[in-house]
C-alpha cells in the first residue's frame, strides 16, 4: 500500500497549497493568473477525457465553453435568474451543442472529425456574434454579477463577491470535474475509451459500440467545458464573442499536449505551466504564441506523452531497472 | 473567381493528404506567405509582377520541402493526430511569425493587371481576376498532365494508392513525399500571391482559406483532387450567390452551412467511403 | 437461440471489393462443439471470410446467419454481443496496457455496472469490479498467461501477446471463437502448446474456427475442414477426406508450407 499512501499524501499536500494560495499569493495579477489557470484548467480537463482518453480531437470546445458563458451570463443579466440555478441549463445547452455535432460529425475518420468539429465551432461563434438580439453581438454582455450568495442557516449569507471567494469556487468546480474524470476512467466505461483510443478495430470487435461511446464522451466533455465558461462569465463579468471563439479550445489543446495526452494530471500541469510562466517571461509576449507553436511541434514530436508522461516513463525505467527479474 | 483560389489550396490539401496522409493544416498559412513574398518581390523589383508569382511558387515550394523533412517526416509512424496538431502548431508559427515581421497592416501586392480592365460579355472584369481565374487553370492542367503523363507523376499517384507497395517497387517514397509537399506548398504559395492585390495580405488571412479548403475536401474527399477542384469553384459559387441573395454578413458561414448539411444526409461526407 | 443448433451457416456468401470478389458463393455450416478450420493458399479469401462472420466486413451477396441470427445488417459491435470473439491475423493487443488489463478491457460485454454507479462507487460496483479482475485472472489461467498478469502487453515475448489475443476474445465468453493463423510466429514446442489449448477451450463448450497453414496442426485437431482457393469453396469434410482430396491437394501445389508434413 505504500505507493496508495504516498499518492494520498501527495494530494493532500496539493490540497493543503491550494487552498491556502489566497493568503500567500500577495500580488494581484499573479493570483488572477492563478485563478485563469484553474478556469482553463477545468475546460481542459474536459477536453481531455475526449483528446487524451478516447482520442478525439476536437477543435470545438471552445464552443461548448462560450456556450456555456453565454447562456448563464444571459440568465443571470436578462432573466434576473440566481446563478446557482443557470448551471443545469447552461451545461445542458453546452452539451446539447455536442450531441448535435457528435452526432453529425463522430462517424467521420480522424482528421475529417477535426477540422468538422472546428467548423461547427466557428458557426456556433458566428451565431454568438451576429444574433445581435439575444447575445448583443459584438458588443458583449458587461456587469456579470457575481454568483448569488447562498444563504447559511442562521449564519448569514456565503458570498462571492471577492476574488478569493471566486477562487475557492473554481477550485471546488476544478475537483469536483478531476473526481468525475477520475471515476469514469477507473471504470469499465474508461477501459473501453482507452480502447477506443488506442485501437477502434479491436474495441469494436470485443463489443465497445463505438458510436455510443464516442458520443457519451463527447457529451459530457462538451458539458464540462460549459461548465468552465460558467465560472469564466460570473469571475471576468464581460463576455464578448472572441471569448466564445475557438481560441480557448486551441488553447486548451495545446495544454493537454504540451502537459501529457491521456495522462490523468496532463491537462493541469501543461495549464498552470503555460498560463503561468509566459507572464513571468513578459519578456517574449510578443513571441509568446510563436514559442508556444514551436514548443508544441517539439513536444509532439519528441515527447508525446508530454511532460506527465515523459515523467512517467522515466520513473518506469528507473522502477523495472530495480526490481529483480520474475 | 474566389472559387479559383479555394480550389487551388484544396488541391494542395488533397495531394499532400492523399500522398502523405497528413492534413496539412497550415497550408493557408503558406498561402499567406506566398501572398508577402510577391508583396516583397513586388515591392522591390518594381511591379513585376510575373516573376512576384514564380518567386511565390519557388520559395514555398522549398519551404514545403524542408517542411515535410524536419515536420512531418519524424512523425510518419505516430497516430494521425499527432501530424494535425503538428501542423496546427505549425500554423501559429507561420502566422505569428509574419506578425512579427511583418506587423499587422494590411498590404497590397501592387499588380499592374489591377488596374487594366477588360470586358467580356458585357461584364466588367479588373484583369487581376481574370488572371486569376487563367493561371489557376493553366496550373490545374498543368498539374494534371504531370500526374498523368510523367513518370514522377505516375510515382505520386503509386504513393498515394499503397505507399507500401510503392516501396516495393523501388520508390522513394520519402523523396515523393517531398516533392509533393513542394508542390502543394507551391501551389498555395501563388494562390496567395494571386489574391493579394485583390483581398490585401495580412498575417491571418490564410485562415479562413485553410478551413474552407478543409471544409471543401471533407465534402469532395479527402484525397481527391479533382473533388477538391470542383469543391473549390462550387463553394466560390455558393459564396457569390450567397453574398447577393442573401446576407454579405454571413458569407463565410456558408461553407460550414453545407457541410453540416451534407454531413447529416451523408455522414461519410459526399465521396467518402462508405462503411456499411 | 439457432433452431437448426448450428453455430455458422454461410449460404452462397460473395464479398466482392469493387470488381475483385474475395469470396465467391461459399456455402457451409458450422455445428456447435466443432473444433473448423479453414485452409487454402494465401489470398483465397480466408481472412476476408472471418471479416464477414465477425461483422466487420458486410457481405455482398448471400446470406450469414450466427448463433441462429441474421448478422448482414450488424456491426461488428453487435455481432461481439451475440457471441463471437475473435483474434487478427496480425496479432493485436493494448500494448501499452498490462495483460491483466487487456483481458479486463475484453470483459466489456458482461460489464453491467454503468456510468453513475461508477461515480458513486457503490458496493455493487466495487463488487463487479472484483468480480471482472477474478474472472480475468481464471481466463489468464485458461490461456497460460497468469503469471504475466502484471507485464506490459507490448513487452510480452510474441508468442505470448497472440494468447493475450485470445484471452481478451475470450473474456467476453463468446461461444464461438474465431482465431486467425494463431500459430504465426510460433516455434515447435509452442504449436504443441497451442493445440493443447485449443482442446481445453473446445472443452470448455466453446466453438472454435481457426484459419490455419500448419497442416500437421490442422490435421490432428480439427473436426471438420474447409478448403477454399480463390475465394470458393473447393471442398468441406473431415480432415482425411479433405487433406487427400486431389483438388485440395492441387490447389497447393507450388505452396510448400515448410512445416506441413
Amino acid at each position: 500500500m505504500r505507493q496508495g499512501s504516498k499518492t494520498a499524501l501527495t494530494i493532500a499536500v496539493a490540497l493543503l497549497v491550494a487552498v491556502a494560495l489566497p493568503y500567500v499569493v500577495t500580488n494581484d495579477y499573479l493570483f488572477h493568473l492563478i485563478i485563469m489557470a484553474v478556469i482553463w484548467s477545468i475546460l481542459a480537463t474536459s477536453l481531455n477525457l475526449v483528446l487524451g482518453y478516447t482520442g478525439l480531437l476536437s477543435l470545438a470546445h471552445g464552443a461548448f465553453f462560450g456556450l456555456g458563458a453565454y447562456t448563464s451570463a444571459l440568465l443571470v443579466t436578462k432573466c434576473d435568474w440566481n446563478f446557482w440555478v443557470t448551471i443545469p441549463p447552461s451545461m445542458l445547452v453546452a452539451a446539447a451543442g455536442g450531441i448535435l455535432i457528435g452526432v453529425l460529425t463522430l462517424r467521420l475518420e480522424g482528421h475529417y472529425f477535426a477540422v468538422s468539429t472546428m467548423s461547427f465551432g466557428i458557426v456556433v461563434s458566428l451565431i454568438l456574434e451576429k444574433w445581435d438580439d439575444l447575445t448583443e453581438g459584438p458588443r458583449g454582455i458587461s456587469s456579470i454579477p457575481a454568483p448569488t450568495p447562498i444563504p447559511l442557516f442562521g449564519l448569514g449569507h456565503l458570498t462571492f463577491e471577492s476574488d478569493t471567494a471566486k477562487y475557492y469556487l473554481a477550485l471546488a468546480i476544478l475537483a469536483i470535474c478531476l473526481l468525475f474524470v477520475w471515476r469514469m476512467i477507473h471504470s469499465p466505461i474508461g477501459r473501453a475509451l482507452e480502447a477506443i483510443r488506442q485501437n477502434e478495430l479491436l474495441a469494436s470487435c470485443l463489443g465497445v459500440d463505438l458510436i455510443y461511446y464516442k458520443l457519451l464522451a463527447f457529451s459530457f466533455s462538451a458539458a464540462m467545458a460549459g461548465l468552465a465558461g460558467v465560472i469564466y462569465s460570473t469571475y471576468i463579468t464581460y463576455l464578448n464573442p472572441v471569448d466564445a471563439g475557438l481560441w480557448n479550445g486551441f488553447y486548451a489543446v495545446m495544454y493537454i499536449v504540451i502537459g501529457g495526452m491521456g495522462t490523468f494530471l496532463g491537462p493541469l500541469v501543461g495549464t498552470l505551466f503555460l498560463v503561468t510562466v509566459p507572464e513571468i517571461l513578459r519578456v517574449f509576449q510578443d513571441y509568446r504564441l510563436l514559442l508556444l507553436g514551436a514548443l508544441l511541434i517539439l513536444t509532439i514530436t519528441f515527447l508525446p506523452d508530454g511532460i506527465v508522461g515523459g515523467l512517467k516513463r522515466l520513473r518506469q525505467r528507473r522502477t523495472v531497472g530495480a526490481m529483480p527479474p520474475r | 473567381m474566389v472559387g479559383s483560389i479555394y480550389a487551388l489550396i484544396a488541391m494542395g490539401v488533397a495531394m499532400i493528404y492523399g500522398v502523405m496522409n497528413v492534413p496539412h493544416f497550415a497550408l493557408g498559412a503558406k498561402a499567406m506567405l506566398g501572398g508577402y513574398v510577391a508583396f516583397f518581390m513586388t515591392a522591390f523589383f518594381h511591379q513585376a509582377y510575373g516573376l512576384a508569382l514564380v518567386g511565390s511558387i519557388v520559395v514555398l515550394a522549398f519551404l514545403g520541402l524542408g517542411v515535410e523533412r524536419w515536420i512531418f517526416r519524424p512523425l510518419a509512424k505516430a497516430p494521425g493526430i499527432n501530424s494535425f496538431i503538428s501542423a496546427f502548431g505549425l500554423l501559429l508559427v507561420f502566422e505569428n511569425f509574419a506578425l512579427i515581421a511583418f506587423g499587422t497592416a494590411y498590404r497590397r501586392i501592387l499588380s499592374p493587371y489591377d488596374r487594366q480592365m477588360i470586358h467580356i460579355f458585357g461584364a466588367n472584369l479588373t484583369m487581376q481576376r481574370l488572371l486569376v481565374v487563367i493561371i489557376a487553370i493553366v496550373l490545374m492542367v498543368a498539374l494534371h498532365l504531370f500526374i498523368k503523363y510523367t513518370a514522377l507523376g505516375t510515382a505520386i499517384r503509386a504513393v498515394a494508392q499503397n505507399r507500401r507497395g510503392a516501396l516495393l517497387c523501388g520508390i522513394h517514397t520519402e523523396r515523393i513525399a517531398g516533392i509533393t509537399m513542394a508542390i502543394g506548398s507551391g501551389l498555395a504559395g501563388v494562390a496567395g500571391a494571386l489574391i493579394g492585390p485583390l483581398a490585401m495580405v495580412y498575417p491571418t488571412m490564410g485562415d479562413t482559406l485553410i478551413v474552407k479548403a478543409f471544409v471543401i475536401t471533407i465534402l469532395g474527399g479527402m484525397g481527391s483532387i479533382i473533388g477538391a477542384i470542383i469543391g473549390g469553384y462550387i463553394l466560390g459559387l455558393i459564396e457569390a450567390l450567397g453574398a447577393m441573395y442573401v446576407s454579405v454578413d454571413y458569407k463565410d458561414a456558408f461553407a460550414f452551412a453545407v457541410l453540416v448539411l451534407v454531413l447529416a444526409v451523408r455522414p461519410q461526407g459526399l465521396f467518402g467511403k462508405s462503411q456499411r | 437461440m439457432s433452431t437448426t443448433g448450428l453455430m455458422v451457416e454461410l449460404e452462397t456468401v460473395t464479398k466482392a471489393f469493387g470488381g475483385l470478389r474475395a469470396v465467391r458463393d461459399v456455402t457451409f455450416s458450422v455445428g456447435r462443439g466443432e473444433i473448423f478450420s479453414v485452409i487454402g493458399p494465401n489470398g483465397s479469401g480466408k481472412s476476408t471470410l472471418f471479416n464477414l462472420i465477425s461483422g466487420v466486413l458486410p457481405a455482398t451477396s448471400g446470406s450469414i446467419r450466427v448463433l441462429g441470427r441474421d448478422i448482414r445488417k450488424l456491426r461488428s459491435h453487435q455481432v461481439s454481443r451475440i457471441g463471437v470473439g475473435r483474434t487478427f491475423q496480425t496479432t493485436q493487443v493494448f500494448a501499452d496496457k498490462t495483460v491483466l488489463e487487456n483481458a479486463m478491457v475484453g470483459r466489456h460485454l458482461r460489464v453491467k455496472t454503468g456510468l453513475w454507479q461508477a461515480q458513486a462507487r457503490t458496493g455493487f460496483f466495487r463488487a463487479e469490479e472484483a468480480r471482472h479482475r477474478e474472472r480475468s485472472m481464471e481466463i489468464l489461467d485458461i490461456v497460460g498467461l497468469r503469471d504475466h498478469a502484471d507485464r506490459r502487453a507490448g513487452q510480452v515475448p510474441n508468442a505470448l501477446q497472440q494468447r493475450v489475443a485470445i484471452a481478451m476474445a475470450l473474456a467476453n465468453e463468446p461461444e464461438l471463437l474465431l482465431l486467425d493463423e494463431p500459430t504465426g510466429g510460433l516455434m515447435e514446442q509452442e504449436v504443441l502448446d497451442l493445440m493443447a489449448l485449443l482442446r481445453r477451450i473446445r472443452d470448455r463448450g466453446v466453438t472454435i474456427m481457426l484459419i490455419e497453414h500448419k497442416m500437421r496442426l490442422v490435421r490432428q485437431v480439427s473436426d471438420r475442414i474447409a478448403v477454399l482457393n480463390n475465394g470458393s469453396l473447393i471442398c468441406e469434410g473431415g480432415p482425411d477426406t479433405v487433406l487427400n482430396d486431389e483438388r485440395v491437394v492441387e490447389a497447393y501445389l507450388g505452396t510448400v508450407d515448410a512445416s506441413s508434413t
